[in-house]
C-alpha cells in the first residue's frame, strides 16, 4: 500500500521518504516525511500486508470506505481501511474525518451513534464549545424527564445554568 | 521487589464486602485520551514518552489524598508487573507492552491509573464485594480532578474519544468479579448467559483458559459504552448481577440441601487431599480452593474463616506465591510450594480452631 513519494527521509537522509505522518510536538502538529525502516524503527504501524485476509477485509467494508472516502488523516496518517484492519483510530481528529462511516458502524457496535454520557469538567471542558455542551445537556435532560427522574433532571437543569453563566464571563474577556 | 508490594496487606478489595459470598469485587473504569496527541497506536517513541511526562507530572499535581504512588513500568522488575497482574492493579496488556508507561495507586490499591495503556490514560477504582455503584462514584471523582488539570479529547457527538471503538462514549466499563461454583456444578450455564446477554454483558472466566474459568470466578462487565450514561451502565451490571446471586444462592441451598452428604464427601475428600499433598498447580489449586470457599460459606466446613480462605485462594496465584518465599523459582518448585503453603494454612487453621 506504498504511496508515491519524492524527497529522502528527514531522519536518515537516505532512503526514499514514504511515509508522511504529522508528528505532535508539545500538542503541535508537525510535518514529517520518514523512509519506512525509520516509521518502523520509531515504533509506528507496520505496513499492510496484501494477504488474502487484507483483500476479504476491504471486500467486507467496501461500503464503509464508499462513505468515509480513501483519505488519509492529515494528523495521524491513517485511511479508514487502515483503522478497519487495526480496529483503532490514530487520533482525535479521525473521528471527524470518518463520521460519514462511523455512525454506522457505532450503530452495529454499541447500538447507537450518539454520546449521552457525562461531559468533561474543568480544564477539559476547553476541547467543547459551550453550545454543544448545552446542546448535550438539553439532551440528557429531556431523557431524565422522560424517565421521570425528576432529582436528576433539576441536577441538569443547574449544571445548564452554569455552563451558559461562566460562558458569558468568558465572552466578556 | 518493590517495597510499596512488599509486607503489606493485601488490598482492601480482598478483605470483603456486601454479599461477598458470591460477589468477589466490583470495578469501575474509565478511558480518556489527551486532546492534541494522536493516539498511542499512531504515536511515535518521543511522543509516547513525552505524553508518559506530562500524564505522570498532572497526576503529581492533581495532589490526591492520600498521595499516590507512582511507577515507570518500563523501569521495573518484570516479576513486580505480575504482581501488579495479579493484583488487578494494572491489565495484562499493561504488563506486557515495551511503550514507556506508567502506574499510580492508592496505598489501599483501590485505585490504580494507568498511564500509556491503550490509551493515555486509564483509571480504575476496586472495592470488595457488590458496591458497583460506590467504585463508579469514586472513579467519576477521580475523572474530575484530572479534568482540572488535562484537557481530554472529547466531541459532543461521540464523548470521550478512545484508541479503540468499542470505548468511545463513556469509555466506561465496569465491572464484578463474581465466585459461581454452585451454577457450574449444576451445568446449567444456559440461565446465567440468557441474563448476561439480555443486558448486553460481557460474561469471561477470570483464570484459566477457555470459558470455564479456573475457580470458578467469572467477570461480567458492560459491552456497551456509547448512547448511554454511566448510571444506566452501572445500573445493568448492578440489576444483573443481583439475578446471578440469587441464582448462585438457590442453586447452594438445593446443593445443600438435596445433595448435602454428597457435598459433604467431596467437602472431606478435598480437605483431606489438601492436607496431604506434595505438589499442586496453579489451576488445581484454584479449583479446589473454590469447593472449599463455597462449603466455608455454606456453613458445611469451619476449619478455615471467609477472609483467609479468599486470601489462601488469591496466594495460590503463580507470582504471588513466589512473594512468600521471596524469590523466583520454575513450575515444578512452584507446585511444590503452593502445596506447602496450602498445607501450612490449613494446618494452622485448624490448630486455631482447636484452640478456641
Ligand atoms: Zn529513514
Ligand atoms: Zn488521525
Amino acid at each position: 500500500m506504498s504511496e508515491e513519494s519524492e524527497g529522502v527521509c528527514q531522519e536518515c537522509g537516505r532512503d526514499k521518504a514514504k511515509i508522511h505522518i504529522t508528528d505532535f510536538i508539545d500538542g503541535k502538529p508537525v510535518k514529517k516525511h520518514i523512509c519506512q525502516k525509520c516509521y518502523d524503527a520509531e515504533g509506528g504501524m507496520p505496513s499492510l500486508s496484501s494477504s488474502d485476509l487484507f483483500a476479504k477485509l476491504v471486500g467486507i467494508i467496501a461500503p464503509e470506505v464508499k462513505k468515509a472516502g480513501r483519505q488519509k488523516c492529515s494528523d495521524c496518517g491513517i485511511d479508514y481501511i487502515e483503522f478497519r484492519q487495526s480496529f483503532k483510530f490514530g487520533c482525535a481528529k479521525d473521528y471527524v474525518l470518518f463520521k460519514d462511516a462511523l455512525d454506522e458502524l457505532f450503530e452495529d457496535i454499541h447500538g447507537a451513534s450518539h454520546h449521552t454520557g457525562r461531559v468533561p469538567e474543568g480544564k477539559a471542558q476547553s476541547a467543547t464549545g459551550t453550545k454543544q455542551r448545552v446542546e448535550m445537556l438539553n439532551r440528557e435532560l429531556a431523557k431524565a424527564v422522560e424517565k421521570e427522574d425528576f432529582e436528576r433532571a433539576a441536577q441538569l437543569k443547574r449544571k445548564i445554568k452554569q455552563v451558559e453563566q461562566s460562558s458569558v464571563g468568558s465572552i466578556k474577556k | 521487589m518493590l517495597e510499596a508490594l512488599k509486607n503489606k496487606k493485601l488490598g482492601r478489595w480482598l478483605q470483603g464486602g456486601p454479599q461477598d459470598d458470591v460477589v468477589l469485587s466490583s470495578r469501575s473504569r474509565l478511558a480518556r485520551n489527551i486532546a492534541g496527541y494522536p493516539f498511542l497506536t499512531r504515536a511515535g517513541k518521543s511522543q509516547v514518552a513525552r505524553i508518559e511526562e506530562l500524564v505522570h507530572k498532572k497526576i503529581l499535581d492533581a495532589g490526591f489524598k492520600p498521595p499516590l504512588q507512582y511507577y515507570r513500568l518500563d523501569r521495573i522488575d518484570p516479576f513486580d508487573l505480575r504482581l501488579m497482574v495479579e493484583r488487578h492493579l494494572i491489565a495484562r496488556n499493561h504488563a506486557d507492552s515495551d511503550l514507556v508507561r506508567g502506574i499510580a495507586f492508592s496505598e489501599d490499591e483501590s485505585l490504580s491509573i494507568m498511564v500509556n495503556e491503550e490509551d493515555h490514560l486509564r483509571m480504575q477504582t476496586i472495592y470488595g464485594g457488590m458496591q458497583l455503584a460506590e467504585a463508579a462514584d469514586a472513579v467519576i471523582k477521580v475523572d474530575n480532578i484530572l479534568a482540572e488539570h488535562l484537557p481530554y479529547a472529547f466531541s459532543a457527538d461521540y464523548g470521550y474519544l478512545t484508541a479503540c471503538p468499542t470505548n468511545v462514549g463513556t469509555g466506561m466499563r465496569t465491572s464484578v468479579m463474581v465466585h459461581l461454583p454452585a451454577i457450574m456444578m449444576s451445568r446449567d450455564m444456559d440461565k446465567l448467559t440468557r441474563i448476561c446477554e439480555d443486558m448486553n454483558l460481557a460474561l469471561r472466566g477470570l483464570y484459566g483458559e477457555g470459558t470455564h474459568g479456573a475457580a470458578d470466578i467469572y467477570q461480567i462487565s458492560n459491552n456497551v459504552t456509547l448512547g448511554i450514561t454511566e448510571q444506566e451502565i452501572t445500573g445493568h451490571v448492578e440489576t444483573a448481577t443481583k439475578l446471578i446471586v440469587d441464582l448462585e444462592r438457590d442453586i447452594r441451598d438445593s446443593l445443600k440441601t438435596k445433595h448435602g452428604k454428597e457435598l459433604d464427601k467431596r467437602l472431606g475428600k478435598t480437605l483431606e487431599l489438601l492436607h496431604n499433598i506434595k505438589s499442586i498447580s496453579s489451576e488445581e489449586a484454584l479449583n479446589m480452593l473454590s469447593l472449599l470457599r463455597m462449603g466455608t460459606r455454606l456453613g458445611l466446613i469451619n476449619e478455615l474463616t471467609e477472609s483467609k480462605m479468599d486470601e489462601l485462594l488469591f496466594m495460590s496465584l503463580p507470582a504471588h506465591l513466589q512473594t512468600i518465599a521471596r524469590r523466583e523459582a520454575d513450575s515444578v518448585k512452584r507446585n511444590e510450594m503452593r502445596a506447602s503453603y496450602i498445607r501450612k494454612n490449613l494446618k494452622s487453621l485448624e490448630n486455631k480452631n482447636e484452640e478456641t
